[in-house]
């Protein structure tokens, strides 16, 4: 086998499996055009290295005349790759060259199979040889050139100029030298091969056609150009495998978090509205396991009366980068009511762009209940030891008011029997009288004293939800309630906003107005005790009413005073200390008992109360 | 001294004492005022008729202890007991000891003064009592002692003629000496003689 032989038998194996290479690569990136465009290049140059070897080793011209005939097919693949892979890599402005071309060889090629024996002679008489790397090979010898021919080559010329146009751009672009480079080699190498193809084939000069070589030329050019692609290509995915696994370990470790703090993930993209949720955030809102989420669906299941501060705040965390903390109330479809406390800050331009919300939900049902036992506790234990306080206290103030009270009624009687007597001591009755007022006024202090040592010191206070207060009040108040057959109407204002007081005082308030109103309808017929309680937002403050169809009462005033009491062994102190508790946070507190009956208690409480100097 | 019925008071707080004074005298009771325990004691009681009335709660001594000394001392003083909260047991207690009363402060003079008046009443026949037996001590004093030894067989309820043989002489004899101490005891019966006898607590003889 001569060394012609076994270089173009290598330059097709070479080119096959290049052409295997980028089928594979563009089967794997459909996208990638110019991957296929290389395969078709890559074929074509082995269809090239084929025929033109079967020409090289022709014996006859007419054996020369069909090699050279099926050679115009695998040139016309590889002319549409050349300009496929110019007009993708290079991208000319005037893409009419490229079709022009294109448009050109195809009429070469059909000119081939329709005018003659091939595109090139009408006729071919004879062939010579020539001795190449140790070989002889065929080259045309005498013939008629095809006018058809200058399709052909005018085909060529339009690639070139296409080139050119394709290399201009590229560096018009800002491409840099790799483009420009790139488009020289092709350019060089089309242009070599038009030279040979006008030199031989117009009998200028007697050499063998050697088109392949050329190809080859180009392609490589070509090739190592998409090469650079195909590695990129390569470490990007690299890359991006890479990137995946860290993401997934961080992905792993947040959810790991996520479940030992059994907190729910979510998201909200503000523009379209929608949410993404974590399998525990839709479980916490009671959302449906699967399925496309809207942020309508979560506010929803919000409380109705946390759903207007919900709505808010995730307005104004939109709005900025501040992060908020907030908790409310969810309703599940069973009714079923949990405490979710809820952090979020928004991520993304601050400007009007797309911006997402992140925020994680923890339950604090099981947290808050405990809190709220205990708080409940200490009020229970506070009240106990007040009750307690108070009994000892009365024991005591019996005793201190006694001797006073004592005295005075012993000088009284004894001045009225000064005064029966004829004549009547007057001097005696003067002094006794002087001795009553210093008794007396020793009674006052008494109480002055007393007075003092009930006085309870600063209300310690906090954000304060009423409706969350009545809440409570009447799940302590809830059986008696029952019990009593007292029907309860409840209209409490929906944003109600939060006052500054202290938890306990403002409960045990409220725990008393509620217990006075079911008390006072307690002498109704049974199905005719009502009690309601409504609350209303204010200028400066809330106003809560609490309202019972019971008896009324006489003096709406009088009912606050110390040791006034309507109920039979009541001790007169609930609404006194009512309205110390009120006075101490600012607020008022008054009654009002229309003809009608039933009674009105208002309870006024300011947002911020200013702290109250005794 | 007079024999005019004595209110004594006693009561630590001056004012109170004062008040109560004040009441008592203006409705006519003649009144001792003490503001400790121990002036009272020390103090040389009247002959007369006379009560206490006396605060429980009193420090050092209380009201309790007040009448405990009385009764050692055996001045049977009718004690009205004041007290600023009437607690239960120790108005039994007072009244186990012989108290007269047991009021509450602040206390009506409807209720004070029907307690003193009862108090007195009870000094009174007390008193009364006491000086009929001082008088007919007085009289058994005066009998000699032979009589007194009749006296003791008689109350026996022997006759005259076993009283002769007891004490070894003629019935005559006794029946003279019966005579005369009935005569100067002022006595008419033996039914009378014996009241008498067990009044001053002469016994009889064996």
């Amino acid at each position: 086998m001569s060394w012609i032989t076994i270089l173009y038998l290598m330059m097709a194996a070479l080119s096959a499996t290049i052409a295997g290479i980028y089928l594979a690569a563009w089967l794997m990136q459909r996208g990638a055009w110019a991957y296929l465009m290389f395969v078709l290049l890559a074929l074509s140059i082995a269809g090239l290295a084929g025929m033109e070897l079967w020409m090289l080793r022709a014996q006859t011209p007419a054996e020369y005349a069909t090699a050279l005939r099926w050679f115009q097919v695998p040139v016309w693949f590889g002319f549409v790759a050349i300009v496929g892979l110019v007009t993708l890599r290079l991208r000319p402005r005037f893409l009419w060259l490229g079709w022009l071309a294109v448009g050109l060889r195809t009429v070469a090629v059909a000119a081939t199979f329709l005018s003659g024996p091939n595109l090139n002679f009408t006729e071919l008489t004879e062939i010579e040889h020539v001795m190449l790397l140790g070989a002889p090979v065929a080259l045309a010898g005498e013939g008629v050139p095809n006018p058809w021919m200058l399709t052909g080559q005018a085909a060529l010329l339009s690639m070139m100029l296409f080139i050119l146009d394709g290399g201009v751009s590229a560096w018009r672009r800002g491409e840099g030298v790799r483009s420009l480079a790139l488009a020289i080699s092709i350019f060089v190498g089309v242009a070599v091969g038009t030279a040979q193809a006008v030199l031989v084939f117009w009998n200028f000069a007697h050499w063998p056609i050697l088109v392949t070589p050329l190809f080859v030329f180009v392609a490589a050019a070509m090739g190592s150009e998409l090469s650079i692609g195909l590695l990129r290509a390569a470490r990007a995915e690299r890359d991006a495998q890479a990137k995946d696994a860290a993401l997934s370990v961080s992905e792993q470790r947040l959810s790991l978090a996520a479940e030992a703090a059994d907190a729910g993930f979510w998201g909200l993209d503000a523009q379209s509205g929608a949410v993404w949720a974590t399998a525990k955030t839709r479980e916490l809102f009671a959302l449906p396991a699967e399925g496309a989420l809207s942020l309508g669906d979560f506010l929803e299941r919000v409380h109705r009366h946390d759903q207007a501060r919900v709505k808010q705040l995730i307005a104004a965390a939109l709005r900025s980068n501040e992060r908020y903390r907030t908790e409310f109330r969810v309703v599940d479809p069973g009714g079923r009511v949990r405490w979710l406390a809820g952090l979020g800050r928004s991520v993304g331009p601050t400007e009007a762009g797309p911006r997402t919300l992140m925020g994680v939900s923890v339950d604090m049902t099981a947290r808050k209940a405990m809190l709220d036992a205990l708080r409940r506790q200490r009020a229970r234990l506070e009240r106990v030891f007040r009750e307690e306080t108070l009994s000892e206290l009365s024991v005591a103030l019996a005793h201190e008011l006694n001797q006073p009270l004592a005295m005075i009624l012993t000088n009284a009687e004894a001045a009225q029997a000064l005064l029966a007597q004829t004549p009547p001591n007057l001097t005696e009755v003067k002094e006794i009288l002087a001795d009553i007022a210093s008794a007396d006024r020793r009674a006052a202090d008494v109480i002055r004293h007393l007075r003092s040592l009930l006085e309870r010191g600063e209300p310690d206070r906090e954000d304060l939800l009423l409706d969350d207060a009545i809440d409570r009040v009447i799940q302590l108040l809830g059986n008696d309630i029952d019990d009593q057959c007292v029907t309860l109407d409840l209209s409490l204002a929906a944003d109600l906003p939060s006052v500054q007081a202290d938890r306990i005082l403002i409960e045990q308030v409220l725990l008393n107005l509620l217990n006075n109103a079911c008390a006072a309808v307690a002498g109704n017929p049974a199905g005719d005790r009502r009690v309601s309680v409504a609350t209303r937002a204010q200028a400066d403050g809330v106003l809560v009413e609490v309202t019972d169809n019971g008896c009324g009462v006489s003096d709406p005033e009088r009912i606050f005073e110390t040791f006034y009491s309507t109920t039979p062994g009541g001790l007169g102190m609930g609404l006194a200390i009512v309205r110390s508790i009120v006075n101490s946070h600012g607020g008022r507190v008054w009654a009002e008992s229309p003809a009608s009956g039933g009674a009105t208690l208002h309870l006024y409480l300011p947002l911020t109360a200013p702290h109250h100097d005794r | 001294m007079t024999d005019e019925p004595m209110v004594y008071l006693l009561d630590d707080e001056p004012e109170m004492l004062k008040a109560l004074t004040r009441l008592l005298r203006a409705e006519g009771f003649q009144v001792q005022g003490f503001s400790s325990a121990r002036a009272f004691l020390g103090h040389a009681h009247q002959q007369g008729p006379a009560c206490l009335v006396l605060d429980v709660a009193m420090p050092y001594i209380d009201g309790l202890a007040v009448q405990e000394r009385l009764h050692q001392i055996n001045a049977e003083l009718p004690i009205v007991f004041l007290t600023g909260h009437g607690d239960i047991p120790m108005s039994v207690r007072a009244m186990k000891a012989g108290a007269e009363n047991f009021l509450t402060k602040p206390v009506n003079a409807a209720e004070l003064l029907p307690a003193i008046r009862g108090a007195l009443q009870r000094a009174a026949d007390r008193h009364s009592e006491r000086e009929e037996l001082a008088a007919l001590r007085k009289r058994l004093a005066c009998l000699t002692p032979r009589e007194r030894e009749v006296l003791g067989h008689v109350i026996a309820g022997k006759m005259n003629k076993q009283i002769a043989a007891d004490l070894g002489t003629g019935e005559q004899n006794i029946k003279v000496h019966r005579g005369r101490l009935m005569r100067k005891l002022g006595l008419r019966s033996v039914a009378e003689l014996v009241r008498l006898a067990q009044r001053l607590g002469v016994p009889p003889a064996k």
